[in-house]
């Protein structure tokens, strides 16, 4: 099993990932961008989080143009997964493998908490087991107010790619708990087949009991499962 | 500006007029930010040794051995007169400059904690600086990938025109990868890395040593730029240098830019340097040798490379888009020697230029304030609405407005972040260690013998309360103008209670920094900080189930206080934000009564009793138990009437005082009658109260609150000054 973590200059979550794969006990192998290795050899990629290119012109917008990211669509195009957190999302919503944008938080400020997420509808593997269950995770971004029109997000709902909506603790989908501003509370979406899961909260970070939350970890088992299968 | 006496031991020296390029070095290098010349003749004081000190003092990290030879650096530094002038770049700067200090010894960062200090939050200046000091530092450590964990924030007047800015890291490091700053062997390469050099930051030192004043906006190109991208790639390939031994010596570029770290490098070896100004890569073309020399450009290193490494070190930083040039060698003569395109444009003793700089003569005097009684406790007619107030006050209110902008959990170790009594991170080998940054700056004013002390103590309490043993300290030393005597006096003063602290409870002090001049003098008015000591301290936890919650746990469960009552109310926040008094004196330092809360704490941790603690401190018992109450949502009721007569107390004395070594502790009521524990010191545990179900804090018959009613001015105590 290959499970790819991309790092671009600036990217600072990829040894955060690569801990919480080895919980389960996988080791990740890092995607260098100065490596040039070829996408085809994984089996599945993580682009994980941080300031890739220091978020110069717009978040993500950079690494969108990389020479590896020519190769993702294809990699997508395949049917295997790609899971993008933070930055991340950011990145797969540039090179528009992921729809809408993710553009400044509502208070203009980088916003670092523990919030807490809902998943339903889902359509994705990479979401078994979390439907209807309330998460708890960290937030820590900068421009996470995800945003399209009204049509698309109709349209997102209807194929049920809405992945996470940020809620309250009792999982009530409400205005207070809405972070930064995102269109319906969206925290992350999928593509329509559902082998690309983006979302601004960081499962990583709520892998490990001693953090004080274990909750991000499931969406990584459910990526080994599904690579197994 | 060298003074008289200073260009006179230059031309002894040198027996020559020093040239243009010289005179530039020797500015920058004996400034009082460099050099320490007022400041360094009392370090003798701190203790600085212990068996588990691996470095201390005199580079860019203190090194402390947690065993399994994994080792803890630690550092912390001001950047006080940029960020005053020029908030945003002023302290994201001075965030990548205490990262690079410990990445000096090859430690990989892993905690920011911050310490800022502004004018009253009522004044559009101090606004601005707050915003925006805040800003930069979210968007540099944010940008690094290190998480910000901890610190603090306080207002006071004095701090208007000169805020302060303190940054302190936290990395670890292998004991067998440790790299020092020192260029011992002559034949080595200079490998200078990172970002191109440029005209920002020229004379920063020297600017760091001088009063503001009105003008002070003309300095602004002294104020250094910052790229967090850069330093995060730095960050990337020092570590990768370090991991693979290819360094023999490293050193950041700070204060003083390439002069202060090829000499100090030198000085430390024995050894001396040439350096070929020519090969340093620029930002500018036209720079003039001595600007290159002492440009204080950021995100730039200085690299000792054998000549058996140099190509796999030329071939890495290649391959990573690192600027970097091979700006000369180590020689064996001692001087400090530069071309430009082959022409010599200085050659200095490294001895003269690190140490040879004469000590200013200082006097002292203690300020008229000091020590005047005071006793005239205003009358209070409505002690509820004087709570109500005091938990409006900036410096009593929540503090997410601030570290909700720091992203407190990459590098997934953040245990407790921000908003605890202490940091607490779980290292790689599953070693947990706690930090707190901290200083009352109010009872340093008045008294900085016994302020600073306790301000110590209180860093220590902080450890305590989340089950810490206290290991090492650092401290960064923000004062007035040391000309002045009665500032030099504050400055003495709280030296030696840093000083006397450190050797009663045996932490050693492993590294600082000393901002003197935070002074300002506007049309003939001299405006002065509180002196402000900086303590970080560094904690162990041997037993991760120790870890203590600082917020109550559970209803039904006793509530007790720790530590001796009085009656002493000065320079408390009470009297300050409530009344406008800053004056008397403060309860002093007092090495037992500190001693005994600290050892009955941890005495009921081992046994296993406590719920929760809190030290008491800024704002007294009633901030201190309303804090343990937010969290959860668990009440309290007070049973206090027959402690004001026992300790002949009035209420407003208890609910206020902030003296020292006392904490609050919430104790399992069923375990309590067994605790032996309890029963050995039955005399310094006070019980206060009970946790209730019930959301409200019951203080008395007459006064009550609910838990929202007190959460609700202490939320938005900052935001109603910051948001529209």
């Amino acid at each position: 099993m290959k499970i790819g973590v991309t790092k671009y200059p600036g990217t600072n979550n990829e040894q955060d990932v690569l801990r919480a794969l080895s919980e389960l006990n996988v080791k990740g192998i890092l995607v260098k961008q100065y490596e040039n290795k070829p996408l085809d050899d994984f089996d599945a990629l993580i682009i994980a989080g941080g300031f890739s290119y220091g978020d110069y012109l717009r978040p993500g917008a950079l690494a969108a143009q990389s020479p590896m990211m020519e190769e993702l669509q294809h990699f997508v195009d395949s049917g295997r997964f790609v899971i993008g957190v933070c930055n991340g999302f950011q990145i797969l919503c540039e090179t528009k493998i992921l729809p809408g944008v993710l553009t400044t938080n509502t208070s203009t400020k980088f916003i670092s908490k523990w919030i807490y997420l809902k998943s339903e509808n889902s359509n994705s593997p990479l979401l078994r087991n979390t439907n209807g269950k309330v998460l708890r995770l960290p937030i820590a971004h900068f421009d996470g107010r995800y945003y399209d029109k009204e049509k698309e997000i109709e349209l997102l709902k209807s194929k049920n790619q809405v992945a996470f909506q940020y809620c309250d603790e009792n999982g009530d989908i409400t205005l207070e708990s809405n972070p930064n501003g995102s269109v319906n509370n969206i925290a992350g979406i999928t593509n329509s087949r559902g082998n690309v899961l983006g979302l601004m909260p960081h499962p990583e970070r709520a892998s490990f009991e001693y953090l004080g939350s274990k909750d991000g970890i499931q969406i990584f088992e459910n990526l080994l499962e599904e690579i197994k299968c | 500006m060298l003074t008289t006496e200073e260009y006179g031991k230059v031309m002894d020296e040198l027996g020559r007029e020093p040239n243009k390029a010289e005179l530039a070095v020797f500015e920058a290098m004996w400034s009082e930010h460099c050099s320490y010349k007022s400041s360094k003749r009392w370090f003798h004081l701190f203790n600085d040794t212990a068996p588990y000190i691996e470095l201390g003092m005199g580079e860019g990290a203190g090194l402390i051995n947690l065993g399994d030879d994994l080792l803890v650096g630690l550092g912390l530094e001001s950047h006080n007169h940029p960020s005053a002038i020029s908030p945003y770049d002023g302290a994201a700067t001075g965030v990548g400059g205490i990262i690079r200090d410990i990445l000096s010894q090859g430690c990989k960062p892993i905690a920011i904690l911050d310490s800022i200090r502004f004018g009253e939050l009522e004044s559009p200046h101090s606004q601005h600086l707050f915003e925006n000091v805040v800003r930069g530092i979210s968007f540099y450590g944010n940008c690094c990938g290190i998480p910000t964990v901890g610190g603090e924030v306080e207002f006071a007047s004095s701090f208007e025109n000169n805020c302060l800015v303190n940054a302190m890291c936290v990395g670890v490091v292998q004991k067998n990868k440790v790299v020092r700053s020192i260029a011992s062997k002559p034949g080595d390469f200079l490998v200078l890395y990172g970002a191109r050099t440029g005209r920002d930051g020229i004379h920063g030192v020297s600017f760091a040593s001088k009063d503001l004043s009105d003008r002070s906006d003309k300095d602004r190109p002294a104020v250094q730029i910052g790229d967090p991208l850069k330093e995060k790639i730095l960050i990337d390939v020092t570590l990768e240098l370090v991991e693979k031994e290819l360094l023999c010596g490293l050193q950041d570029l700070g204060g003083g830019g390439l002069s202060c770290a090829v000499s100090e490098m030198t000085q430390k070896g024995n050894t001396g340097a040439i350096i070929r100004l020519e090969d340093v890569p620029l930002r500018e073309e036209d720079m003039e040798p001595w600007e290159i020399f002492v440009s204080e450009s950021q995100e730039r290193m200085l690299g000792v490379v054998n000549a058996k490494n140099l190509s796999i070190v030329e071939e890495l930083l290649k391959q990573r888009d690192l600027v970097y040039a091979v700006i000369g060698e180590v020689t064996g003569n001692s001087h400090c020697i530069a071309y430009y395109k082959g022409n010599k444009v200085l050659d200095l003793p490294v001895d003269l230029i690190v140490e040879g700089f004469p000590e200013p003569e200082r006097s002292m005097k203690p300020p008229d304030y000091i020590n005047k009684e005071f006793r005239e406790i205003p009358e209070i007619n409505d002690l509820r609405g004087e709570i109500l107030k005091l938990f409006s006050s900036p410096n009593i209110g929540d503090k997410s407005w601030v570290y909700q902008q720091y992203d407190q959990h990459v590098q997934t170790q953040t245990v407790y972040s921000a908003g605890n009594d202490s940091a607490v991170l779980r290292l790689d080998n599953e070693k947990y260690i706690a930090a707190s940054l901290d200083c009352n700056s109010f009872s340093v004013y008045l008294d900085p013998y016994n302020g600073t002390a306790n301000s110590a103590a209180e860093a220590m309490r902080n450890l305590v309360s989340v089950g810490a043993k206290p290991i090492a300290i650092v401290d960064c030393l923000n004062f007035g103008n040391p000309e002045q005597p009665d500032s030099y006096w504050q400055f003495v003063e709280s030296v030696k209670g840093l000083g006397i602290f450190s050797h009663d409870f045996q932490i050693p002090i492993v590294g600082g920094n000393v901002s003197f001049y935070n002074e300002t003098s506007i049309r003939d008015q001299r405006d002065r900080i509180n002196p402000t000591p900086t303590i970080g301290m560094l904690g162990i936890i041997e037993d991760p189930k120790k870890i203590i919650k600082n917020s109550f746990q559970k209803k039904e469960n006793l509530i007790a206080c720790i530590g001796p009552f009085d009656d002493n109310l000065n320079g408390s926040e009470f009297l300050r934000y409530n009344h406008g008094i800053l004056q008397g004196k403060i309860t002093p330092y007092d090495r037992k009564r500190e001693e005994e809360s600290r050892k009955l704490i941890e005495e009921l941790n081992q046994e296993g009793i406590i719920e929760s603690c809190h030290d008491i401190s800024n704002g007294g018992f009633i901030v201190t138990l309303a804090e343990m109450a937010f969290e959860n949502n668990i009440g309290a009721k007070l049973d206090i009437e027959g402690i004001f007569k026992s300790y002949r107390i009035k209420k407003e004395e208890f609910l206020f005082s902030e003296s020292p070594a006392r904490y609050i502790v919430e104790i399992n009521s069923s375990k309590f009658e067994k605790s032996n524990v309890i029963q050995n010191n039955i005399t310094s545990f006070v019980l206060v109260g009970e946790t209730t179900s019930e959301q409200t804090i019951v203080i008395d018959d007459n006064i009550s609150f609910n838990i929202e009613e007190l959460r609700e001015e202490w939320k938005k105590a900052i935001p109603k000054h910051m948001e529209d």
